[in-house]
């Protein structure tokens, strides 16, 4: 198999699992907290990059894991989908506290200081970055199935297992960031129009503050309660 | 009487921050309580499932009949999801309609099966199930000599044609028609 298919067939895979029902609460709380920052162009689109390093460096590291041998996929994929799902509710809700003001950022003395911890965190790197990790991590029946079903044979099979990894995180990062992007740049042109970005900046906060809560409340009574089918 | 100048009363400030501090409460015992729900239920079924670890799997019951029988399981693994429960119709939908007359004899079988059960747990080491799947096995005399993980379910999901015809020719392969 040449090196363009392998590419493109995770690239795929990764579309595929993304576009799927099972991930939309979560897609739809990563554009949000993507999009949150107006004010910068740069920031937004390192912002979506951030996003998408983080889910390919979740899939880097079971890949890893899974060709060292120190586990197995039904193990891993089981053990993913045990225990992360259940935790992205109520780290949702906490994240949208943050950002509705409702509680300080979680940094105390143990970072090497405070200020630069709220400086990465307001660029929006390690949010991004910490946000694309996780919910890779959570993996849902389809991711589940398109990945260690369907992908990591390819990778195995095809020899260069990082390639595959890579093109499967850029895929399912893809829709989230090219909504977020789009979401960015349309709202910096009405707001340029109605009186400027910053005097929307505070309000497009507080509604990705309360997208994220609604996203993790959802989250919180389906996979960690049980009690929405 | 509510007047205007009310609006403008200090206390509303106040008011609003004892609004924040009760949504600020409320949430942080929703996320938090719901963490320890979850923590204490989680705890109980690793007990369960260790106690079920180590007793025998029970026999199955399944009809058995002269020649080779195929049995088609969907495996239900973790959270319900919209996809899964297409993967579940389609298979029905394949042993029902298109192998209405080897249903009739038993000589196909279709069943689900929850593994979240503790007594079914052994399954997933089994059949190395990583997510929810359909597993097709052959049967001679009540047993199994073949079984296939048919993974690629999740590529057909869309196509409802070329999902059935996936998992008959695997069917018919083992049936030896």
């Amino acid at each position: 198999m040449t090196l363009s298919v392998i590419l493109g067939t995770a690239l795929w895979l990764g579309l595929l699992t993304s576009v799927s029902p099972c991930p939309l609460a979560t897609n739809l709380a990563a554009t949000a907290y993507v999009a949150r920052r107006l004010d910068s162009k740069m920031r937004a689109i390192f912002g979506t990059l951030a996003y998408t390093l983080g889910r390919v460096a979740a899939y880097a590291i079971i890949a890893a894991l899974l060709a060292a041998g120190l586990t197995s996929a039904p193990g891993i994929s089981q053990g993913l989908q045990r225990w992360i799902g259940p935790l992205l509710g109520p780290i949702l809700i906490l994240t949208s506290m943050v950002l509705l003001k409702l509680i300080p950022l979680p940094f105390g003395g143990s970072f090497t200081s405070q200020a630069s911890a709220e400086k990465w965190a307001s660029r929006g790197l390690l949010g991004e970055f910490v946000l694309g990790l996780l919910f890779a991590l959570s993996f849902c029946p389809v991711s589940a199935a398109l990945f260690f079903g369907s992908l990591i044979p390819l990778a195995l099979g095809s020899g260069r297992i990082l390639l595959p990894v890579i093109g499967y995180g850029v895929g399912t990062a893809a829709p989230v960031a090219g909504f977020a992007l789009v979401m960015v740049f349309s709202a910096r042109a009405a707001s340029r129009l109605a009186g400027g970005v910053m005097r929307f900046q505070p309000w497009f906060l507080k509604a990705t503050g309360i997208l994220l809560l609604i996203a993790g409340l959802f989250l919180t009574a389906k996979d960690t309660l049980g009690i929405v089918p | 009487m509510w007047k205007l100048r009310n609006f403008y009363n200090p206390n509303i400030f106040t008011n609003f921050m004892i609004a924040k501090k009760i949504i600020r409460s409320v949430l942080l015992v929703v996320a938090l309580g719901s963490l320890a729900i979850w923590g204490n239920r989680e705890f109980k079924k690793s007990q369960t499932y260790a106690e079920a670890e180590s007793k025998p799997a029970h026999a199955e019951i399944l009809p058995i009949v002269e020649g080779p029988q195929v049995v088609m399981t969907y495996f239900l693994i973790g959270t319900r999801c919209v996809s899964c429960k297409k993967i579940e119709a389609l298979a029905r939908a394949t042993a029902e309609q298109d192998f209405a007359v080897e249903l009739a004899a038993n000589k196909i079988f279709f069943r689900v099966i929850d593994t979240g059960d503790p007594a079914n747990r052994h399954y997933l080491k089994d059949y190395r199930l990583s997510s929810k799947t359909v597993v097709i096995s052959r049967r001679v005399e009540g047993k199994e000599t073949a079984w296939k993980d048919m993974e690629k379910v999740w590529d057909l999901l869309d196509d409802a044609r070329a999902y059935r015809d996936y998992l008959g020719a695997q069917i018919k392969e083992y049936l030896g028609s």
